[in-house]
Parts: structure tokens; C-alpha cells; sequence
């Protein structure tokens, strides 16, 4: 009889355990992205709690919570692709084990990719440069996300330092050059460009590389000439016709050498200056890419949507020419033809 | 010392008999393999994920049992009476507890064996490597277990089973917050009250000097100096704590 109990016993504890299991299945399986990942963040404590409910496995509850961080990636990827709870996962798995390096990169980036939240990317990144500051991976995601806000000082620095740690790779100086560019420091972005031109093996950088040195070659002396004429409109209230002519009011000692040896044009209707030699090459550039345009319109049956479909086409994309004024193309749809966004060297900028 | 060698294995015997030290043991040994599949799931973090699923649970297993079976061993001899045939013997009482403490210090030490071999395998397996410096954390983690057990069986002398488990579960969980006690102590008005709580706070087990697992799975060096000043302390507090577990038991009147 008693072995009968026993028998039931365990037959009525399995029926319950199954009946659960499913009952639980079909509910998870009822819920709709949005709910579950509501389940995921509903119950995610403050990390300083945590840490003291964790009775010395902190690291373990922050693998815990990593692994609900993928899951919560998981199920957001799949539905809205909006992760608001995302800055709370990685500041609680950070709190609970500091020591988790790869999470400062992969959460830098996470939350600046995916969570749009570049803020919230520089001050993990920040945290995990405190106490790694000899790792280049998180240096180099932090400069990336303070490019991100344009904050391109401190992005530049970052990269600069980034470069300077220990298995850095030299792809992170084109970062350095781009940075100073973006600060305006012209001199020390030749400098870079110029480095990299000079050391790398690799030999597509190496041609952009002299590219830019040729481009802020020409750009460093007309932005002087640009200052000049600046100071020459405070004084005669009009622009010079030419370089010349700030020679001979003594705004400028000599007229500064075009490298590609052509000359500097003061375009005084639209304030800027310009390369005769630059801009024959553009008006080459933007002539050779209409035609692809229109090559484009042979193979496929309509013109290209924007630059980008001429420059994904695997026949046409080949030898893209890069802009020489450092703008950017687009198709004009009336005309058919390809346009620059940028046309000049440098603007005189007049109050 | 004969006595105490032979309560030492009777003990011993008698928790190998018991099918829940092989369940548990058997149920470590499940939890420490699966954490491969949590590794899997962890998005490039697999070794890591693996020690620290490893040691917690070696550390987490280690104190069920210490607190489980500890709690329990000298209230089940009074329960069943089997004590008085025991003190009538020409055994002395301090040899009869010592005897116990170290029986349940064995048992422990052969569920870290069993699961130190399971987590080596599984680790060998991932990373290819063997890591030596784990067994500096399985360690101080069984120094830990030495002084949990020592409570364990102090409040096992005079309590039931129920209180002296969860008594012990409390002194858990202050032995690893009395770093914030000592901070709260600090902030204290009153000389008298402060005095007080700073003695508790001496009185407290300082269990987180056990814990080097997140410098052990990070590759952080951990100075020989410490781990035997930690384990100095560990072993001065279970000598204490048995100590006390002596006086109380001696005091007792089981007729």
C-alpha cells in the first residue's frame, strides 16, 4: 500500500511539473517581443544592491546579466531595434565585475551603434579607460564616439593616445589625420597624412594618404590667403583681384606656391579661394562620373538613385575618383549629371 | 587522537552513506557543465564565463553542504539519543566535536577534489591551457568552507537543525558585508553604541579575505603573502569558533 503511495506520489509530482513546463512554454511563446523584453528589464536592480546581494559572487551575477543583456539585444533586434534599457545593463554588469574588459568595447559600441546613445557609449568607455588605460580597443571606441558628438578634440586625442599603446595598429593614425582635419589643425593633419604615406605597407592608404597631402598642401596656403583677404576687406571694405595684390598692400610677403602648379583664384563674387589646377580636376571628376551615369542607364535600364548605387556597381564602382575638394558628389535628376556639394579650397569667412 | 581519527571517519562514512552527499555532489558536477553552455551563449566570453560559473559553483556547493550537513551532525545524534552511548565511552567531549568538524572537513575536501577535477576538465577543454592559479581560489574557497563549518557545527551543539541552518546562513551573509557594517559603524552617534557594534564587527567572520575569484579570473597575480595571511585568519577562526563549540557542548546535560 505504501509502496502504491509512493508510486502515485511521484506519478502526481511529475504530471505537475510537466503541466507547468507547458503551461509556462505557452505563455513566453504567447508574448510578443515587446513583452518579453519588458520581463527583461523589470526586474533589473540597482547595481549597488546588487553588489551587496551577490555575497561575494559579483562576477557571476554580472555573466547573469550579460548573458540577459544578449538576450535583450536579442529579442529588441527582432522587433522595434530600440534598446532603452541598454545604458542600465552595461553600467550594472561594469559595477558588479569592473574587471570585465571586453564589455567596455563591445558596450561602447553597442550603445553607440545600437542604442544611438553616444553619451551614454563615452562614459562606459571612459569608465573602462580608468581602469585599462593601457588597452587600445576601448582608446579607440571612446574616439570614435566622442567623433560621433563632434567633440573632435577630445576624439583626436583618444585616437592619438589609442595609437601609442601596446598592439595598436597603424590604421588608427588615418583616425589621428581625419581628427585633426575636422579640428581645423590643418599643419598637424599634413603631418599625419604624411606619416602614413611614408610608413604604411598597405597600398590603397598609402594613395589616400598622398591624396591628402596633396589636398592640405594646396588647402594650408589658401586658407592664408583667405586671412589676408580677410584683413584687406577690414581695411578697403572690398576683396583683392588677385594674391598679388595682397603682396602689394603688405598683407602677405609672397604669393604662396600652388603645388600642383597652378595658381590661387580669388573667386570674389563667391568669397572663396580656389586651385586652377583642383579645379580643373574636379570638373575631369564630375565630367567621368556623369558618363558613368549614363553607362549606368545602358546596363541597368534606369538612371542610378544616388552615388552610392554608381559606387556599389561592381563594373562602375571601380577607380572612384575621390573628391578633390574634400565634398561630396551627388546626382542632380533634372540634369542627369553628377554635381559637386563643394567646389573651393577655402571660404574667406567676412563678419 | 585515536578517538578523534575514528569519529573523524565514522563521520565521514556516515555522509558518503547518505545519498544526499552523492546528489549533491552529482548535481555540482551537472551545474559545472552546463556552465559550457552558458559560455556558448555568452557572446565571446566563453572561458571566463566558465571559471566564474566554476568557482561560484564549487564555493556555492562547498557551503550547502557545509551548512546542511554541519547543522546537523551533532542535533541528529541528540535527536536520536545515540549521543549518550557515545559520551558514556571513554571519549572526551572536545574530541568528540573535533572528530565531527573534521569528518564534515573531509567530506567537504572530497566534493572540491570531485568538482575541481570537473571544472579542470571542462576548462582544459575550452581553453586548452591548464590555469594553475585557480587552486589558489579553490583554497582560500575551502578555508572559507572551514570556517562556515566551524559555525555550522558550533550552533549545531545546542541548536535544531532549522535555526543552526539558517543562523549560519546569517552569519553568511554578514561574514561578506562587514566591510559595509564597519562603514556603518563608522557613521554611528554614540561612543557606547559604536564600541558595541565595533566588537561585533571584530566578532563578525571576514569572509569577502576569502574571495580572490574576480582577480583569479581576470590573470591578476595574487601575493602569497595574503593568501596565507587569509588563511591564518581563517584557520584562527575555526580554532575559535570550535573552541566555543567545546565549552557549549561540555555544558551540556543530555541525561
Amino acid at each position: 500500500m505504501s509502496r502504491l503511495k509512493n508510486i502515485f506520489l511521484t506519478g502526481m509530482i511529475f504530471i505537475i511539473l510537466g503541466a507547468s513546463v507547458f503551461l509556462t512554454s505557452s505563455i513566453v511563446k504567447g508574448k510578443t517581443w515587446k513583452d518579453k523584453g519588458m520581463m527583461e528589464t523589470i526586474v533589473l536592480p540597482d547595481s549597488e544592491i546588487m553588489q551587496r546581494a551577490s555575497l561575494g559572487y559579483t562576477n557571476l551575477a554580472a555573466d547573469l546579466i550579460w548573458l540577459r543583456t544578449i538576450r535583450y539585444i536579442n529579442i529588441h533586434n527582432k522587433g522595434d531595434k530600440k534598446y532603452p534599457e541598454l545604458p542600465r545593463f552595461f553600467k550594472l554588469i561594469t559595477d558588479l565585475d569592473e574587471n570585465f574588459k571586453d564589455i567596455y568595447r563591445v558596450g561602447g559600441e553597442a550603445l553607440r551603434e545600437l542604442s544611438k546613445d553616444p553619451k551614454s557609449s563615452i562614459s562606459l568607455l571612459e569608465k573602462g579607460r580608468s581602469i585599462y588605460p593601457d588597452d587600445w580597443k576601448i582608446a579607440y571606441e571612446s574616439g570614435r564616439s566622442y567623433s560621433l558628438t563632434n567633440q573632435w578634440e577630445l576624439a583626436t586625442k583618444s585616437f592619438e593616445e589609442s595609437l601609442k599603446m601596446p598592439e595598436a595598429p597603424e590604421w588608427i593614425a588615418i583616425h589621428v589625420a581625419e581628427g585633426y582635419y575636422r579640428q581645423r589643425d590643418y599643419m598637424k593633419s599634413l603631418y599625419w597624412w604624411f606619416r602614413i604615406s611614408s610608413t604604411t605597407n598597405n597600398k590603397e592608404v598609402a594613395a589616400m594618404a598622398r591624396s591628402k597631402v596633396l589636398y592640405l598642401d594646396t588647402l594650408i596656403p589658401a586658407i592664408r590667403i583667405a586671412e589676408s583677404c580677410k584683413l584687406f576687406w577690414e581695411k578697403y571694405r572690398r576683396l583683392p583681384h588677385d594674391p598679388e595684390e595682397l603682396v602689394r598692400a603688405g598683407f602677405l610677403d609672397f604669393v604662396p606656391e600652388e603645388p600642383f602648379n597652378g595658381r590661387f583664384v580669388i573667386d570674389r563674387k563667391n568669397f572663396t579661394i580656389e586651385s586652377t589646377y583642383i579645379s580643373s580636376l574636379l570638373l575631369n571628376c564630375l565630367e567621368e562620373l556623369s558618363a558613368k551615369v549614363r553607362m549606368y542607364k545602358d546596363k541597368h535600364g534606369n538612371y542610378p538613385v544616388s552615388i552610392d548605387d554608381l559606387k556599389n556597381d561592381e563594373e562602375l564602382g571601380l577607380n572612384f575618383p575621390m573628391h578633390p575638394y574634400e565634398g561630396e558628389y551627388y546626382i542632380d535628376h533634372s540634369s542627369k549629371r553628377v554635381m559637386s556639394t563643394k567646389d573651393y579650397l577655402a571660404r574667406i569667412e567676412i563678419n | 587522537m585515536r578517538t578523534i581519527s575514528a569519529i573523524t571517519i565514522s563521520t565521514f562514512k556516515e555522509a558518503v552513506r547518505d545519498k544526499v552527499f552523492y546528489n549533491l555532489v552529482i548535481f555540482s558536477l551537472i551545474v559545472l557543465a552546463s556552465s559550457r553552455i552558458l559560455g556558448l551563449l555568452s557572446s565571446g566570453q566563453e572561458i571566463k564565463i566558465v571559471m566564474d560559473v566554476g568557482l561560484g559553483c564549487i564555493s556555492i556547493f562547498g557551503l550547502i553542504i557545509s551548512i546542511f550537513i554541519g547543522g546537523n551532525l551533532v542535533y541528529k545524534e541528540i535527536e536520536r539519543g545515540t549521543i549518550q552511548t557515545i559520551i558514556v565511552k571513554p571519549i572526551d567531549r572536545h574530541e568528540y566535536i573535533i572528530g565531527k568538524y573534521l569528518g564534515l572537513l573531509l567530506i567537504i575536501f572530497l566534493n572540491l577534489i570531485f568538482m575541481t577535477i570537473g571544472f579542470y576538465v571542462i576548462l582544459k577543454g575550452i581553453s586548452g591551457t591548464w590555469n594553475f592559479s585557480i587552486i589558489q581560489s579553490i583554497f582560500l574557497i575551502f578555508v572559507e568552507l572551514m570556517v562556515i563549518s566551524s559555525i555550522a557545527i558550533m550552533f549545531s551543539t545546542f541548536l535544531s537543525p532549522l535555526l543552526s541552518i539558517l543562523l549560519t546562513f546569517c552569519l553568511f551573509t554578514m561574514g561578506h558585508l562587514s566591510e559595509d557594517f564597519l562603514f556603518i559603524v563608522e557613521k554611528m552617534e554614540g561612543s557606547f553604541l559604536k564600541f558595541v557594534s565595533k566588537i561585533i564587527y571584530y566578532i563578525l567572520p571576514h569572509l569577502s579575505n576569502f574571495n580572490i575569484k574576480n582577480e583569479i579570473v581576470h590573470g591578476f597575480s595574487v601575493s602569497g603573502d595574503y593568501i596565507f595571511s587569509s588563511s591564518l585568519y581563517g584557520v584562527s577562526y575555526s580554532f575559535a569558533t570550535i573552541f566555543l563549540a567545546i565549552i557549549i557542548f561540555r555544558n551540556r546535560n543530555f541525561k
